[in-house]
């Protein structure tokens, strides 16, 4: 009678554990630091390990890490991590990592990170590693190229293979000869290409940019811009201001985040 | 000098530069083939599949409306209520996929019907990338292709669209998920690849068979440039991201036909975790896909990608060095096989060599899903052997004018052929080597000369070096010169003989023999009667075309040629002092001496000619005395050993 009862009792107690276990599982499968806050057009939304999106998702909804954030043409979105805000442009992919980082795996987005005692974000592409502080900047990842720009505060841009990279700075417009103002000019409006997918040495030729050093990092300023070769054999790095094409796109996410 | 080397360089390795020039053609012709010959090359490597017995994996199903479906139920297409209510009799089946587009609304109850069914299955319905712009599309329905779309993806090479034909938005709504049901065909009209997706604006969307996988298995295909990995498979693929397909027979399906599925006794549990595709395989209904296996209704096009899928047995296509280097191989084979002389022996064996190219296609494909265009290299190997051949032709038709002009005076004509087919052995240049040297002269000629009128002696002595020459030559002898009234001929020179010394020997008694029947007609005080002596030496001399550029003979020179020419000059005189001492009653074993044979020489047929010897003979330019050997040439007449 007393094995009996205790066997019941123990009985009831899987069942309860099972339950609650599964109940669990139900509503929460991860530990989540962001999440798809809003979206216009089509956004796609993959789990991780799943092959299909979720079929129209409640916002907000929560993400965990390896999960995609993906838009098509005329599409954006809004992503909310603890480190900041994240407005990711159209044909863009977004993976999720973790409470300290995200990674942009095509396409552009602009990160507004605030600070944090003790932590340091961190903004990924296939091709560098960016070190954020409290700040505002965007991010453009294409195969040829790819771009920092910052508008607030500073971030470290450095390469995730770790190499060396040629740094070419061009002269704040305010140190430039009449003469070199006169010609930047020329050349940054009349040949002007509004195409973040500009090849890399065309670009680095029309930045009118001075080879300054090897470094391994580079520390941009706000205002700047850095665009980055895809070139793994010789990386460089070319330091300009903020281009018209890339201030035009951060109006445009802010307007939509406002 | 310089100028004979390189055309003889050319005349040797000419063949393999032709031969290399046509491999690089062809493979050439390999990297941008037109579209002729590339029909031409899939049409030869399409008979692979003859060879394929492989049975597709059990869990795929396909479910045909074929023929008894359609008498059973009537033209097609059916009403919807009733492919629903087929459809419900797979409900256990763990993916379907319909290759069948429903872009028609019918009967709004009947729609309904079916989209009621749909909604409960894991179901994967069918777009056709044709039809009306797809620019048109609206929101949902962009958003629903989005939904069914590849995400794993960075800039990969496909198939480009702008058409799109949907289904109503009512069943569209209803199927979890829709794919692309086109296959595109090779230059020749053929299918022989399915290409894994499409681009449809900004959507990838995935190919029924894929879209199947990407459901059953819940894996997902990445497409990075020209890579593409499902799962843990990583899938080979051409350009525009297509698979090659490895065809299994057409009997070799399972299927089960819709008639079956309506039987009452049906039972949704034998198609329990099967992969089920649905379509029609009835020809007036459905186009037939033109395949390297003949017509095939297009399901099984899908269900081939899916099988090739689950035995992992996709087609790696041999293409760029791969290809070289299988042609290089067939250039060194054909370079062994041009090392022969026989031309029927060297066609044989080239067609073996196309034989044994074909089985090393089909081997490459049945056992390490290998896909050779065995056309190219067939082509290859055919160019170069009938190019081969003419060159060899050619440079032999050349070689042997050349020997022909250059022996036909001193050796039998049956002897030149025999250079001739033997042309690699022979060498013209100055080369060291053993050889025996047989001399003749007439005695005591001179006087008798004046006896004769002039026309007589040379007609006279025509005939005499035409008995002695035919003599010659009858034993493989090369005669060298003529030296006023003598000869001289060399054994083992220029053409190869091991018994040279007894083949000398033996030509020497011919001559005596040929000599004696000369001289039959005529008393021996006859002016036209002929006397000769005849010496014979075996040793080393230097052999070799000698003399001027425009004006050279091949002969032999050497010690053993001076001795030979000495034991002739010495057979008048030893012959007197055997007639001496013959008088003198001294018994000899011969009547008369008329060859005398050297030392080496007699070592060599001692054993097998009777040879009697002279001892201490004093030889011009010979500061010793040498011995020497009468050779009895009666005797050997005697002994049947002349032919």
């Amino acid at each position: 009678m007393k094995m009996h009862q205790r066997f019941l009792s123990i009985a009831f107690l899987l069942l309860v554990f099972i339950y609650s276990s599964l109940g669990l599982a139900a509503t929460q499968t991860c530990d989540s630091y962001a999440s798809l806050k809003r979206m216009e057009g089509q956004v796609q939304l993959v789990k991780v390990n799943s092959p299909f999106p979720v079929r129209n998702p409640e916002l907000p909804y929560a993400l965990c890490t390896g999960d995609l954030v993906q838009t098509v043409s005329k599409a954006q979105a809004l992503i909310a991590h603890v480190g900041g805000e994240v407005v990711l442009a159209e044909n863009s992919r977004l993976e999720v990592l973790d409470v300290d980082s995200l990674s942009l795996a095509e396409g552009a987005a602009l990160f507004q990170i605030s600070q944090r005692e003790g932590h340091r974000f961190i903004a990924k592409t296939p091709l560098i590693v960016i070190g954020v502080k409290g700040t505002e900047f965007l991010v453009s990842s294409q195969t040829e190229r790819n771009d920092v720009a910052l508008f607030k505060g500073s971030v470290a841009v450095e390469r995730q293979d770790g190499q060396e990279m040629a740094y070419y700075r061009t002269k704040p417009v305010s140190e430039m000869s009449f003469q070199e103002y006169s010609e930047y000019q020329q050349k940054s409006f009349t040949k002007y290409k509004s195409d973040l997918n500009q090849a890399f040495n065309d670009y680095k030729e029309q930045q009118m940019a001075e080879f300054q050093a090897y470094v391994a990092g580079v520390d941009l300023k706000a205002g700047r811009q850095l665009t980055l070769s895809g070139d793994s054999v010789k990386p460089e790095a070319v330091d300009v201001p903020i281009s018209k094409t890339v201030e035009k796109l951060q109006q445009q996410l802010t307007s939509w985040l406002q | 000098m310089v100028a004979i080397n390189w055309t003889s360089l050319l005349k040797k390795q000419g063949i393999y530069l032709l031969a290399l020039c046509l491999l690089g053609l062809v493979f050439l012709l390999t990297l941008k083939p037109p579209v002729m010959v590339q029909s031409l090359a899939s049409a030869l490597s399409d008979s692979y599949f003859d060879w394929n017995k492989r049975k597709p994996s059990n869990k795929l199903v396909f479910l045909e409306i074929e023929n008894t479906s359609i008498q059973a139920f009537g033209r097609w297409p059916w009403s919807r209520d009733l492919i629903a209510q087929g459809l419900k009799g797979l409900e256990a089946a763990d993916v379907i996929g319909l290759d069948m587009l429903f872009s028609e609304p019918t009967d709004l109850e009947q729609d309904q019907e079916l989209a009621k069914v749909l909604e409960s299955l894991s179901v994967i319905g069918g777009v056709f990338l044709n039809g009306p712009q797809a620019k048109e599309l609206d929101e949902v329905a962009y958003s629903q292709i989005l939904h069914s779309s590849l995400m794993q993806i960075d800039n990969p090479q496909l198939i480009d669209t702008e058409r799109a034909e949907l289904p109503i938005p009512i069943l569209r709504e209803a199927l979890p998920f829709l794919a692309a049901l086109n296959i595109a065909p090779d230059a020749d009209q053929k299918f022989r690849h399915y290409p894994l997706a499409f681009w449809l604006q900004d959507a990838v969307l995935p190919n029924l068979g894929v879209q199947m996988w990407r459901l059953g298995r819940y894996e997902d295909l990445q497409l990075v440039e020209q890579l593409a990995v499902l799962g843990k498979q990583k899938l080979p693929i051409d350009k525009k991201s297509q698979a090659r397909l490895n065809f299994y027979p057409e009997d070799a399906w399972q299927r089960v036909t819709f008639a079956e599925l309506m039987q009452p006794t049906w039972d949704p549990q034998l198609l329990a975790d099967r992969w089920v595709l649905v379509g029609v395989s009835e020809a007036g209904v459905t186009d037939l896909r033109a395949t390297p296996i003949g017509q095939l209704a297009g399901p099984l096009v899908h269900l081939t990608f899916l099988a090739n899928l689950l035995d992992n047995s996709f087609l790696t296509d041999i293409t760029g060095w791969a290809l070289l280097a299988s042609l290089l191989v067939i250039l060194l084979f054909l370079s062994l096989i041009w090392q022969l002389s026989l031309p029927w022996l060297r066609l044989l064996l080239s067609l073996i060599l196309g034989l044994a190219v074909y089985g090393v296609g089909v081997s490459g494909y049945l056992f390490f899903n290998l896909w050779l265009e065995v056309f190219y290299p067939l082509l290859f190997l055919l160019a170069a052997v009938l190019v081969g051949e003419l060159w060899l032709f050619i440079v032999n038709r050349i070689e042997t004018a050349y020997l022909r002009t250059a022996f036909s005076s001193y050796i039998a004509p049956a002897l030149v052929d025999t250079l001739v087919a033997q042309g690699a052995e022979l060498q013209l240049g100055g080369k060291r080597q053993q050889l025996s040297v047989l001399f003749s002269d007439l005695r005591g000629f001179t006087p008798t000369t004046e006896l004769l009128t002039t026309e007589d002696l040379v007609s006279h002595l025509n005939r005499y070096f035409g008995l002695m020459i035919d003599q010659v030559h009858c034993y493989n002898g090369t005669l060298d010169k003529l030296i006023g009234d003598a000869v001289m001929a060399l054994f083992n020179a220029p053409l190869k003989d091991e018994d040279h010394a007894y083949h000398a020997c033996l030509a020497a008694a011919g001559m005596m023999q040929a000599l004696d029947a000369f001289n039959l007609p005529y008393s021996v005080d006859d002016p036209h009667y002929l006397r000769m002596g005849i010496g014979i030496n075996t040793g080393e001399a230097v052999v070799g075309n000698i003399g001027a550029a425009n004006r050279f003979n091949y002969t032999a020179i050497g010690d053993a040629v001076n001795t030979a020419a000495r034991l002739e000059s010495v057979t008048k005189e030893v012959n007197l002092e055997w007639q001496v001492a013959k008088q003198a009653g001294e018994v000899k074993p011969c009547e008369t001496v008329d060859i005398l044979i050297g030392e080496k020489t007699f070592a060599a047929v001692k054993d097998r000619l009777p040879c009697y010897p002279v001892t201490g003979l004093e030889l011009k330019g010979k500061s010793q005395a040498q011995n020497a050997w009468i050779l009895d040439w009666r005797k050997m007449i005697e002994l049947g050993l002349l032919l």
